[in-house]
């Protein structure tokens, strides 16, 4: 388990990265917090707490989250509902019929992956609950190094932490997996 | 945080023009060379990317299976 500020970096980060997230931010703006961020993970250097104190809250008061790990392993989930749902101002599961939508609504919330290739700068990780979906996973200079085996946590295409030695891990887990089957049964219907 | 979806390019001119569902916005810059019919990002106002279709579809097929 990382520190709770370089989680919170690497999600942000992440985030921003995928060019789906902070939309509202200039373009130098969101590069100069990429970069604040970027290098509070690897040495943990000027961590920008007045630069997302109001996304931080914004953050934990929509899911009433009293610590950062159940809102990015619990309430995000339903922040990416709602936010897809304003964003196409269709209800959630008619606006993931279009493949186009549904790539943000797998790709925004984290993951769970088992490591199956792993380098020094990057991860290859199967998701847990999408068995054939293998995705490579960056891993920024300052988190941690996984190991073949390992279970992690993924944001967009970042690793964020090493997650198997957790004791609340089957919680967050079963959160994660009763999405994915929602993503499934909503398809269907 | 916000979230952005894909827009689809429908008008190329002094401004690109991109369809979202239930409606259309446009946008002065793009940071990519486009054509009709591909999908983008927007991000501050500015197309920062285009969406890779093959991987949206690729999405689908797995949560599919």
């Amino acid at each position: 388990m990382i520190d709770d500020k370089k989680l919170i970096s690497a999600f942000i980060y992440s985030a921003y990265d995928s060019g789906y997230c902070g939309i509202n931010l200039g373009l130098s703006e969101k590069q100069r917090h990429m970069e604040l961020y970027k290098n509070h993970i690897k040495d943990g250097s000027y961590f920008p707490q007045k630069e997302i104190n109001e996304t931080q809250k914004k953050m934990m008061d929509l899911v009433e989250a009293s610590n950062v790990r159940d809102y990015i392993y619990g309430g995000h989930f339903d922040v990416v509902k709602r936010r897809i749902s304003e964003e196409t101002g269709k209800d959630f599961c008619s606006a993931i019929k279009s493949p186009m939508t549904l790539l943000p609504a797998i790709s925004c919330p984290i993951a769970f992956y088992e490591v199956i290739e792993s380098g020094s700068k990057r991860i290859v990780g199967r998701n847990l609950f999408l068995g054939k979906l293998e995705k490579e996973l960056s891993v920024l200079e300052g988190l941690e190094n996984p190991k073949v085996g390992d279970i992690v946590s993924g944001h967009w295409n970042h690793f964020l932490e090493i997650v198997g030695d957790w004791k609340d891990l089957d919680k967050y887990k079963k959160i994660s997996e009763d999405y994915i089957n929602f993503l499934k049964d909503s398809r269907r219907e | 945080m916000c979230l952005s979806v894909p827009g689809k390019v429908i008008e190329i001119g002094e401004r690109f023009v991109l369809e979202y569902p239930g409606e259309e916005r446009s946008v002065e810059i793009s940071l990519v060379d486009l054509i009709v019919g591909d999908y983008v990002i927007v991000s501050g106002g500015v197309i920062i990317s285009k969406v890779d279709e093959e991987k949206a579809v690729k999405f689908l097929e797995i949560l599919d299976d």
